[in-house]
């Protein structure tokens, strides 16, 4: 190194490419980038060797071949394929997914106000419930809550069920309790509501803008939750008049099915193409300066092909594989076909929710729950309960940094100024602290999803689950890894953009 | 240096104890409990709520056995406990003598206990009578004087904690857990305490050795002693060299004192059942807690306000010394426990060498040795434990492979080693050399070329490492100044030795069932030689950063050394064969979760700081790279890189080469953490100033040097809490093992003791005891991880 700084600054020769710094930097990648290559071929090549020497091969062509197992909960108990009890894992998993991260977040934020609160015990006892649950691993709980389940809760005898009789059983066999489950009209009462949300979005609005002008009251949020219950209330009884949207759905499937395959792989090439030209565009434009294009460095040039290529090969890509345009015509179709079925101009009048009480059947010798009624079953309340109490803990610990955080400033100017405590909080601490937590809290999302895989130790058949069956009967589990994988990398990609999404929103304008 | 301490404690002192105002304990209420109306509503409802939880928690712990006085019985003396036929039939929903099939679990009405219906039984009279004759093992026996009662259904007790065949409930024991009189009237139907517990608690202390280590043979128990000795002799001393004479305050002690004794006798009042006799916990508990409470008056009063006055390592000694102590003298004083010699005495040694290990690091820490020093061992020797206490003890390995003669053995395993290491030596002194330059620099890339081909399976590969050694020494050659002739010298010496060595008769040698593989060179192929070299290119890599004058010249040779000596000791240790007669892994229980824990945070720690280096680096495919990777691991659950390791793993391996059960999730394991591990790292990279990078760049250091000598360090030191937290993470994610199948601390406790006959429907007491072990731990890490966060605070005022 030495060397080389006394030849450049005595003597202007032209550097030899072995004391070039970016020709070796370059050098080095390549040659790193090719090690990695050369060694995922060779173990490639080697799976493909063993693979063929235990008479398997790569593909998923098994996923369409008939199975014969059952699951035990779903949307299905008796899969036609493997793909389709892969589904059914996979509904399973977003239910647990969704509903855990609902009632994480609720219990969460509580606890998480009760660690900040000055009350002592309350205090005391929030802290005593995130110091247990955090320092237990997850797994350990789930296996507890379903052991809990098995041996302390009582067995379902249909003459003395309870806690509350035809309200809530609690026993052995699960949870289930009264609901409200979508009926006959929901869709179109559905579509009642979304039209109800943005008339209350505009006239919150405009109510809000006239306070501006005014200086006065104008009671915008009683206006705009006073619009939303009348489309509420209104669509409920009314809610055959949208019937005229099945139209609307059938001839946007009509659309998805006439169009040509081609097209499709044309949009979708485009799509690839401008999405490359539009990250080297935004970059550009982040390298200009008052004085024009800054210098490009090597590793600009890199970003600029790299996305160029990326584009490019995903436009080539869609040609190539003609199966992933294929595939989306016919979703589209599907998916607006079955909505077109939920709708129709002045019939379905049913009322939209049906309210359901759970029941207890016995059929034979043993009691179970009936069909009506939202059900928990024992593998599904343990998963849920652990992951739930185990994301609350953690989401506790997030919300109370994110208050803490808020610097104490703004509490004191906030009181000087007058406030009320309530007001304090809600116009400047939690605005504030929201978007501290927020990225935290996605973090916390995406933990809570990926545990749901834990289902697979208590035997609830979320894809996990239902992957082990499958490959245990078909053989293919380099394949059945390999869609594991790719299913939770989607979901975390997903949960990260949404929260990505948000975050920018939120973030504060810099100068 | 010891001034500079006290100094410091002094200062800390004043700033730590600033005067706790005494607040009268009615105003404390009023301001902390009822301050407003709905705080006042909200503290009664969190302490109604508290207390039921608690009663619930401690009537599920000491669940006693109650029994329903019978018709036709009235006084104590008939009183007994039974199982009747109408009970088994009214708790499994079956009349008497209706037909059971074999395999059936029918219940028993007052515990959570199935049996199965064995073969040969058809009904449900015959199943009581099974029941009778074949469950004394279980616990329950029939009555000793062979009673029946009016339907003619056997009587059966319950035993808990007794020899089969005992009484369990005597009149006498009915007068005495009930409080009742001897010969006092009974009301039928009502309830009454019989002895003994529901909860099976006994199958956590029968089966503390399999919690510990599970199928480790019962003769060879020494080792595992020997083990957990080195560990805690390590853990002594580590405490002597880190802490820096940490300091409780004896008031705050006091109340801690005053807190335990109240829920102790709170916890005797609550659960008056308890196996250990009541009044006495009760009197205990009180005893103590109004010795906490005048002695923290006193405390006070004498110190004039709260003040760290007692030695934490004292603190520590004591209350080791009282559980060593109650374990020696509470089996006597209480009479029913028993705990066997075989744990009482380890267990003391184990104290004893702990402290022994911190009076030893005491005396060295005042004594010349510089504290670097012996925090540098102290950390070598913590990362050599775990290999050591796995390959060599443990596993107690045969030196030379079977059927092997010794000679051969040292002719060809050892001298290969002796010759790559004498003949690293002698390269790296040349290239560490201040004058070694470029040349230098061409070498140790040849070695990196050299080290890497010798691993593939082709002989084209192997051939072509020597080819491409000979043609960069030629263009090393054409670059060279004085030294690099030196150096290439003994390159040519090592491309010689690989060449003379490519004898065909090493291969008859090759221990089985390691690697047995069909390419070319010999020499090359056996595994140490491999490990060698990499080793040898990582150092090569290193000299010209590490070396410079003699002194530094000398270390980097002398580690060298090292390090292939513990290459070679490790490969040879881990290719031989065990003397222990096992079937499967000799690890399981409590020592596997160990093992996989820290074992993964030791081999991830390298990976997650290269990833994270590559992550922050200028070079954009490194960046690539590393971000891809660390994106998808991050981006799936570790119960599916588990899988992938169990069963995807071989695929992508040739058939010949096995690996254990146990390695399989050990690398499972380290490729996810150090995922999360370089995330750790990104941030303290990047918290760190621009300045530093510039003013290390001003000083004329390379990019290598900047990173290992400037950033690197202070970006761990920045990271070092969230690197603790990672080693918690780990230590609860290490549970997931149990659902591939390795017989972890969960497992042991979630199949294998409820699997057992006598502990069948234990599940839950297993699940509570695994729970608070993973607790302890995990909690007194993040308790350590707080204290060193607030060291680190303190350093950078």
């Amino acid at each position: 190194m030495a060397i080389s700084v006394d030849h450049q600054s005595t003597q202007h020769q032209r550097v030899p490419p072995w004391r070039n710094v970016t020709f070796l930097k370059w050098a080095l990648q390549l040659a790193v980038l090719g090690v990695v290559v050369l060694i995922l071929y060779l173990m490639i090549s080697q799976a493909n060797r063993n693979l063929r020497a235990l008479g398997l091969d790569f593909s998923f062509d098994f996923l369409d071949k008939p199975v014969n197992f059952p699951i035990a909960e779903g949307i299905t108990k008796q899969p036609e394929s493997s793909f389709h009890a892969l589904k059914t894992g996979i509904i399973n998993m977003l239910r647990i997914s969704v509903s855990g991260i609902l009632a994480a977040t609720v219990l969460g934020v509580m606890i998480g106000i009760g660690r900040l609160s000055s009350n002592w015990i309350v205090n005391k006892v929030a802290t005593g419930y995130i110091e247990t649950i955090r320092n237990i691993p997850l797994l350990v709980q789930i296996i507890f809550w379903r052991a809990f389940g098995q041996l302390v809760l009582p067995e379902l005898d249909k003459a003395a069920a309870g806690p509350i009789d035809g309200w809530l059983f609690i026993s052995k066999k699960g949870v289930s309790f009264a609901w409200l489950f979508p009926a006959d009209g929901f869709w179109q009462w559905l579509a009642f509501l979304t039209l109800g949300f943005f008339v209350a979005r505009i006239a919150y609005r405009r109510r809000m803008r006239l306070k501006e002008e005014r200086g006065a009251e104008t009671y915008a949020i009683s206006w705009g939750v006073g619009a939303f219950l009348l489309f509420l209330v209104a669509g409920w009884f009314v809610h055959p008049v949208m019937g005229f949207l099945g139209w609307l759905w059938d001839a946007v499937s009509w659309f998805f099915g006439i169009l040509p395959l081609w097209s499709m792989q044309l949009i979708l090439a485009a799509l690839a193409v401008s999405g490359g030209g539009l990250f080297v565009k935004r970059f550009l434009d982040s390298r200009r300066t008052p004085a024009g294009l800054a210098k490009l460095t090597d590793d600009d040039w890199f970003r600029i092909v790299f996305a160029g290529a990326v584009g490019l090969a995903g436009a080539i890509a869609m040609f190539l594989l003609p199966g992933v345009a294929r595939t989306l015509l016919d979703w589209g179709e599907r998916f607006f076909a079955f909505f077109a079925g939920k709708f129709e101009w002045l019939g379905r009048g049913g009322s939209p929710l049906n309210f359901s009480r759970p029941e207890v059947v016995q059929p034979g010798a043993f009691s179970n729950y009936g069909t009506t009624g939202l059900t928990m079953t024992l593998p599904f309340f343990a998963v849920w309960t652990g992951v739930t109490l185990y994301t609350a803990a953690f989401i506790a610990e997030v919300v109370r940094g994110g208050v803490l955080a808020v610097a104490k400033g703004q509490s004191e100017a906030g009181l000087a100024l007058g406030l009320r405590r309530f007001q304090l909080l809600r116009f400047i601490i939690l605005p504030q602290a929201f978007r501290i937590i927020l990225p935290p809290l996605g973090n916390q999302y995406l933990n809570l999803a990926k545990n749901t895989s834990l289902a697979v130790a208590v035997a609830y058949p979320d894809i996990v689950a239902v992957g082990t069956t499958v490959f245990n009967q078909t053989g293919r589990n380099v394949q059945v890894i390999l869609i594991w994988m790719g299913f939770y990398l989607t979901v975390s990609l997903t949960i990260s953009a949404f929260i990505n999404y948000y975050n920018r929103r939120l973030a504060l304008v810099e100068r | 240096m010891t001034d500079e301490h006290a100094r410091m404690e002094k200062l800390l002192e004043v700033e730590a104890a600033p005067a706790v105002p005494q607040l009268h304990p009615m105003r404390w209420i009023h301001e902390n409990l009822f301050p407003s109306p709905i705080s006042g509503l909200l503290t009664l409802v969190t302490v109604v709520a508290v207390i039921g939880f608690v009663y619930g928690i401690l009537s599920w712990i000491f669940a006693p056995q109650r029994a329903l006085v019978p018709e036709g019985v009235t006084t104590v003396d008939e009183f007994v406990l039974d199982i009747t036929l109408d009970d088994l039939a009214r708790v499994n929903r079956v009349e008497p003598g209706q037909a059971v099939e074999s395999g059936d679990l029918l219940a028993l009405s007052t515990s959570p206990i199935e049996w199965e219906v064995p073969a040969g039984v058809d009904d449900v009279t015959g199943f009581a009578g099974y029941l009778l004759t074949s469950h004394d093992a279980a616990g329950w026996v029939p009555a000793a004087d062979g009673s029946v009662d009016e339907a003619g259904d056997p009587v059966l007790e319950r035993v808990t904690g007794l020899d089969p065949g005992d009484y369990l409930t005597t009149a006498a024991d009915v007068v005495r857990l009930n409080g009742l009189s001897d010969g006092a009237a009974l009301v039928p139907g009502e309830t009454y305490r019989v002895e003994g517990s529901a909860r099976q608690w006994d199958a956590i202390s029968t089966n503390s050795r399999n919690y510990f280590t599970l199928a480790y043979p019962t003769s060879q128990y020494l080792r595992v002693w020997l083990s957990f000795g080195i560990v805690c002799a390590l853990v002594g001393l580590s405490l002597a060299a880190w802490t820096r004479r940490p300091r409780l305050s004896s008031a705050r002690m006091a109340r801690r004192l005053t807190i335990f004794g109240s829920l102790f006798a709170g916890i005797a009042v609550l659960a008056p059942w308890s196996v250990v006799p009541d009044a006495v916990s009760i009197v205990v508990g009180a005893g103590l807690a109004v010795v906490g409470f005048l002695g923290r008056r006193r405390l006070l009063r004498r110190n004039d306000g709260d003040r760290e006055d007692v030695s934490l390592m004292g603190v520590l000694l004591a209350v080791l010394a009282t559980l060593i102590g109650l374990m020696w003298l509470l089996p006597e004083v209480v009479g029913k426990m028993e705990i066997a010699a075989t744990t009482k005495v380890p267990l003391t040694v184990m104290a004893l060498v702990a402290v022994g290990g911190f009076w030893v690091g005491k005396a060295i820490k005042a004594s010349q040795v510089s504290l670097g020093a012996l925090k540098g061992t102290l950390i070598a020797l913590w990362a050599l434990s775990m290999p050591v206490i796995y390959l060599v003890i443990l596993r107690d390995p045969q030196l030379t492979p079977e059927g092997v003669s010794v000679w051969s053995y040292l002719a060809d395993d050892l001298a290969a080693s002796l010759v790559v290491a004498a003949l690293g030596a002698v390269l790296l002194w040349f290239m560490s050399g201040r004058s070694a330059g470029e040349a230098g620099k061409a070498v140790s890339g040849v070695l990196v070329l050299a080290a890497f081909l010798s691993w593939f399976p082709y002989e084209v590969f192997t051939v072509g490492a020597v080819l491409v050694v000979g043609a960069v020494i030629a263009v090393v050659w054409f670059l060279s100044g004085p030294s690099a002739e030196r150096a290439m010298v003994a390159a040519a010496l090592l491309a010689a030795a690989v060449a003379v060595w490519s004898h065909p008769t090493y291969t008859e040698m090759t221990s089985p069932g390691v690697v047995e593989t069909l390419w070319g060179n010999p020499w090359l192929e056996m595994i140490k030689v491999k490990l060698l070299l990499g080793g040898l290119a990582s150092f090569g890599l290193a000299a010209s950063t590490f070396g410079g004058n003699e002194r530094s010249r000398i270390s980097l040779v002398v580690g060298w050394g090292a390090a292939a000596f513990l290459v070679t000791f490790f490969s040879i240790v881990s290719e031989g064969a065990t003397s222990l007669q096992l079937e499967s892994d000799p690890i399981g229980g409590m020592t596997l979760t160990v093992l996989l824990a820290f074992g993964g945070i030791l081999l991830s720690f390298p990976i997650g700081v290269l990833l994270a280096l590559g992550r922050t680096s200028t070079m954009p495919i490194f960046r690539l790279l590393s971000t891809s990777y660390i994106e998808a691991v991050r981006g799936v659950p570790l119960i599916t890189v588990l899988f992938f390791g169990a069963l995807f793993l071989p695929i992508f391996l040739p058939t010949d080469l096995r690996v254990a059960a146990s390695l399989k999730a050990l690398i499972a394991i380290t490729g996810f953490s150090g995922a999360y591990l370089a995330e750790n790292v990104r941030g303290g990279l990047q918290s760190i100033s621009r300045g530093q990078y510039e003013a290390s760049q001003a000083l004329g250091m390379s990019t290598v040097q900047m990173t290992i000598f400037i950033t690197l360090p202070q970006a761990l030191r920045a990271v070092i809490p969230a690197l603790v937290g990672q080693v918690i993470a780990l230590f609860k994610d290490t549970s997931l093992v149990a659902i591939v199948g390795l017989a972890d601390l969960l497992l042991v406790a979630r199949a294998i003791v409820p699997g057992q006959p006598a502990f069948i429907g234990s599940q839950l007491e297993n699940l509570a005891f695994v729970a608070i072990v993973y607790w302890i731990f995990t909690f007194s890490f993040s308790r350590a991880s707080l204290r060193i966060e607030r060291k680190l605070g303190l350093g950078e005022r």
